[in-house]
């Protein structure tokens, strides 16, 4: 019986932290201060790489991206050439990708 | 004088709520300016650089925004990347590939952005959606916090602030139910009149001017590069008892527009069985009023397409 309410707790948990990728933006001096953060399909081929949906956040500010369990690819660009990217696998619950641009 | 008082009569009438009865639907243009009742779009209305798309066009859709100059500088960073960086969302059948996304609801609500114009330069506030129900969002900036809100203050009238952070809009993207929405006001027309027509709507509300200049960079790029689309706006009285927000700040104010977009290959023709009927009701007359003015204005764009 304990169990069975602890299971149920625990899904309900997970319920009330729809899977995704949450984090924040930092960037190095002589970066923009606003970046554009890409979610797509984790996919080397670009034209595989479907991109799922963008965000613009200002340099501190933060994002989510409410997405299925998978792997993607996390991206980042601003408009004076920093960039950033990670490969990410989202499981359930909330995946911490703390995006840091820097000069390419 | 009888003339003249009749003459009046007749033109304000005209520019009050418009209905066509089926087969005809609703149809706009920029040379009209008006919406005029037809059974079939004419060919000739269609914009010269406009073609039909093939299965995945991104390399002609990106060759128009080149062509037409006007590309936020993201465009070219995305199109390195992706393939698909014209397109609101991975694109199929002329839809949204609801595979790709968690959630439920047939409308993908892509960006409604929040603005605010305030007569405060500082002022706390809170933005928090409401409502039993489970909701799909799909992106957020920034996050929201468990309560589904944003909190923070207003400062220099325009812009927001959260936790230390300066936004000069909140952004959220969601899927909604079909069945919320709704399908009779609206207008078909060609791709480049359709973003005209939705920024002469924005206007109509007095949406800010820096909402304006957002809406168009953005969605010239990211409405698919259909010949022909037909748009159904949906206003407060469709969005608000679908996803109620509670503004936490007195004297406020909230004016939400949504476009639903609905694209077609070929010129709409009520012979047509089009997946969404044509609509054939004036948008007009189910617009909110922004007559009166309150110290804090929120006011809410976004675009939005089907998804199978």
């Amino acid at each position: 019986m304990k169990l069975l309410i602890l299971l149920l707790a625990f899904s309900f948990s997970l319920a009330a932290f729809p899977s995704g990728i949450a984090g924040r933006v930092n960037s190095l001096e002589g970066c923009a201060k606003k970046v554009m953060v890409w979610l797509s399909v984790d996919e080397d081929d670009r034209e595989k790489r479907l991109l799922l949906m963008h965000t613009e956040v200002p340099v501190g500010g933060s994002y989510k991206f409410y997405a299925k369990a998978g792997k993607y690819q996390v991206r980042a660009n601003d408009e004076k050439g920093c960039e950033f990217f990670s490969k990410v696998e989202v499981k359930e619950g909330e995946e911490k990708i703390d995006v840091r641009m820097v000069k390419k | 004088m009888k003339f003249f008082i009749t003459l009046s009569l007749v033109l304000s009438f005209s520019s009050f709520a418009q209905e066509c009865f089926p087969p005809k639907f609703l149809s706009w243009s920029t040379g009209s300016q008006t919406n005029i009742c037809t059974t079939q779009m004419l060919s000739s209305d269609l914009d010269p650089e406009n073609c039909i798309p093939q299965i995945f066009p991104q390399l002609q859709t990106f060759q128009n925004i080149i062509e037409q100059g006007k590309r936020p500088w993201w465009v070219e960073k995305g199109n390195a990347h992706f393939p698909n960086v014209a397109y609101p969302g991975v694109w199929k059948n002329d839809q949204i590939d609801a595979s790709y996304y968690p959630g439920s609801g047939e409308v993908f609500a892509a960006k409604p952005n929040v603005y605010i114009q305030s007569i405060h330069e500082e002022k706390k506030m809170k933005f928090q959606f409401l409502g039993d129900e489970a909701k799909s969002f799909l992106a957020t900036t920034p996050m929201l916090t468990e309560r589904l809100s944003w909190e923070g203050k207003i400062i220099e009238t325009d812009k927001f602030e959260i936790e230390g952070v300066i936004y000069d809009y909140l952004f959220y993207d969601i899927r909604l139910p079909k069945s919320a929405m709704q399908f009779n006001h609206g207008v078909c027309t060609t791709r480049a009149e359709s973003i005209e027509w939705m920024i002469k709507d924005l206007g109509a509300m007095n949406f800010p001017a820096i909402s304006l200049s957002d809406f168009e960079d953005h969605w010239r790029v990211k409405i698919p590069d259909y010949p022909y689309f037909c748009i159904y706006p949906q206003y407060n009285e469709q969005l608000d008892p679908v996803l109620p927000v509670q503004l936490g700040i007195e004297q406020a104010s909230f004016t939400r527009a949504l476009y639903v977009l609905v694209a077609y290959r070929d010129a709409p023709d009520s012979s047509q069985m089009p997946l969404i009927p044509f609509p054939n009701l004036d948008p007009e007359s189910i617009r909110p009023s922004t007559l009166i003015t309150r110290e804090n204005m929120f006011k809410e764009w976004g675009v939005a397409f089907l998804g199978e």
